[in-house]
């Protein structure tokens, strides 16, 4: 395992800004390299012969996504979204590759990153079993449906609903106030029966913090909704979890946002399975993908004292819309 | 409410989810590393060739997997030798790993006799294991 966490250490050294916008210049500049056909290999008969090669080599666009993903990491943990809602609309939008595969992809960036901050999260109390295990109940069961109501609708139906879908998740990211610890009057029947409370220590203050939660009915409700959208679109779903949690159940914020990260390793996996068994988890997409952002992921914590989220969060909003327009106008085209 | 003073220890299901987590994910890490590397350095044939992959996936899923032989469902298990599925065994014991911290902690709501975590961990275990046999899929074979 050291010489797996050297590795990183070495690849995320070298991961420079220089790097991230070589990243960017292959996707977005190489013209359209991706759209159609530089990147078409041509027919085995043509590959066989002498002096004609194909037009862009195997490894360029697994190298391409494996440096985005670095810095979807970055911003990621700096804002605060999680990596597939910027993920999934803007290489659905750029590449080539058909959104199935983009989604399955999306999917399971998003659980790898919650599978990763998952122990620490569950050991310091900010994510709390209690809390998220009767969400993430309803969750997977909804991401299940959303799955496949996803594989088996059009495609660019599909590709309009999650321009759709990311304009109001833009949207909802600029309106949305939350609180570090709500004021929860007393908890409701149902959190009290299921025992949703917990206890945290304030790493600011070093005080320990005990929260519990109320209105449980409406948080249950809520999950049913974010689970299906997360597996119709391959998105992870934090962007909606955190809300939720905060806002409606009233949990402190660092509890949401620590839940929200680990229910997503469970709404996530039961959706993961539905796209793996279909077919559309490919290697060549998925891996340099899942190793980029848990490298970024790195980066960006270290990254995260001396950066100005405020503006970044403007920055990711900006490229939010932008890549929810982009989908919109290629799904609304393809129609 | 605040305390300057108290302990927080977390719950021990907790705790026993979060080591299994945690020693999973190394694993799962290591073998998506190491299954990539025989992927694309051409150690096993691969079931879609490697330089095909970006001109197929362009389709949808179902005729990606018609065109290319791309085993769906647990067909997988008949091209271990193959080089995209070895490659693809990481991805998929990361994908059961919530699963298996669930198994483990289940004792410990049913020792306590917590009954409503008991079936909300049941009830979690058997929609995952009904995903992961691939009941619910779109298309394939």
């Amino acid at each position: 395992m050291r010489i797996v966490s050297a590795l990183f250490r070495m690849v995320a050294a070298v991961a420079s800004a220089r790097t991230m916008i070589t990243a960017l210049a292959v996707l977005v500049l190489h013209p359209r390299a991706v759209a159609a056909e530089s990147w078409t290999i041509l027919p085995a008969a043509a590959v066989t012969s002498p002096g004609i090669a194909t037009a862009t080599p195997w490894w360029l666009w697994p190298l391409a996504l494996f440096l985005f993903t670095i810095l979807v990491g970055i911003i990621a943990v700096v804002t605060g979204v999680g990596g597939a809602v910027i993920f999934v609309p803007i290489i659905g939008s750029i590449l080539p590759l058909n959104l199935d595969f983009i989604r399955g992809t999306g999917l399971m960036v998003a659980l790898t990153g919650a599978l990763y901050a998952g122990p620490s999260l569950l050991r310091i109390g900010l994510a709390d079993l209690r809390l998220c295990l009767p969400m993430a109940l309803l969750s997977s069961v909804a991401s299940i449906a959303g799955a496949m109501v996803g594989l088996s609708l059009p495609a660019p139906i599909v590709q309009v609903a999650l321009g759709v879908a990311i304009l109001c998740i833009a949207v909802f990211m600029m309106t949305g106030k939350q609180h570090s610890r709500p004021h929860v009057p007393a908890p409701d029947r149902i959190a009290v029966l299921l025992g949703m409370a917990g206890s945290y220590r304030e790493s600011t203050t070093g005080d320990r913090v005990d929260w519990t939660v109320h209105r449980t009915g409406w948080g249950l409700f809520s999950f049913v909704f974010i689970g299906f959208a997360a597996g119709m679109f391959g998105l992870g779903a934090g962007w909606a979890n955190v809300p939720v949690l905060n806002m409606v159940l009233g949990a402190p914020l660092k509890v949401a946002v620590g839940s929200s990260k680990f229910i997503l390793s469970i709404t996530d996996t039961s959706a993961a399975w539905v796209y793996i068994h279909s077919g559309a988890v490919l290697p060549l997409i998925t891996i340099p993908s899942i190793l980029g952002m848990i490298i970024g992921t790195r980066v960006g914590v270290k990254l995260l004292a001396n950066t100005k989220s405020d503006k970044i969060r403007i920055f990711v909003l900006v490229l939010l819309s932008l890549a929810g327009l982009m989908s919109l106008v290629k799904g609304i085209r393809a129609w | 409410m605040v305390t300057p003073d108290d302990t927080v220890v977390q719950d021990n299901a907790q705790r026993r989810y979060a080591d299994l987590l945690l020693v999973q994910s190394r694993i799962g890490l290591a073998i998506l590393l190491i299954g990539f590397v025989v992927y694309i350095a051409g150690f096993a044939d691969p079931v879609v060739p490697i330089a095909e992959v970006s001109e197929q996936a362009r389709s949808r899923v179902e005729q990606f997997v018609t065109a290319t032989g791309w085993p769906s469902g647990w067909d997988w298990v008949k091209h271990l030798q193959r080089g995209d599925v070895i490659a693809n065994l990481g991805v998929m014991f990361l994908s059961t790993t919530t699963i298996l911290c669930l198994i483990a902690v289940l004792p410990v709501y049913a020792g306590r006799r917590d009954a409503c975590y008991t079936v909300i961990v049941l009830l979690q275990i058997a929609i995952l294991v009904f995903a992961a046999s691939g009941v619910f899929r779109v298309g394939g074979h």
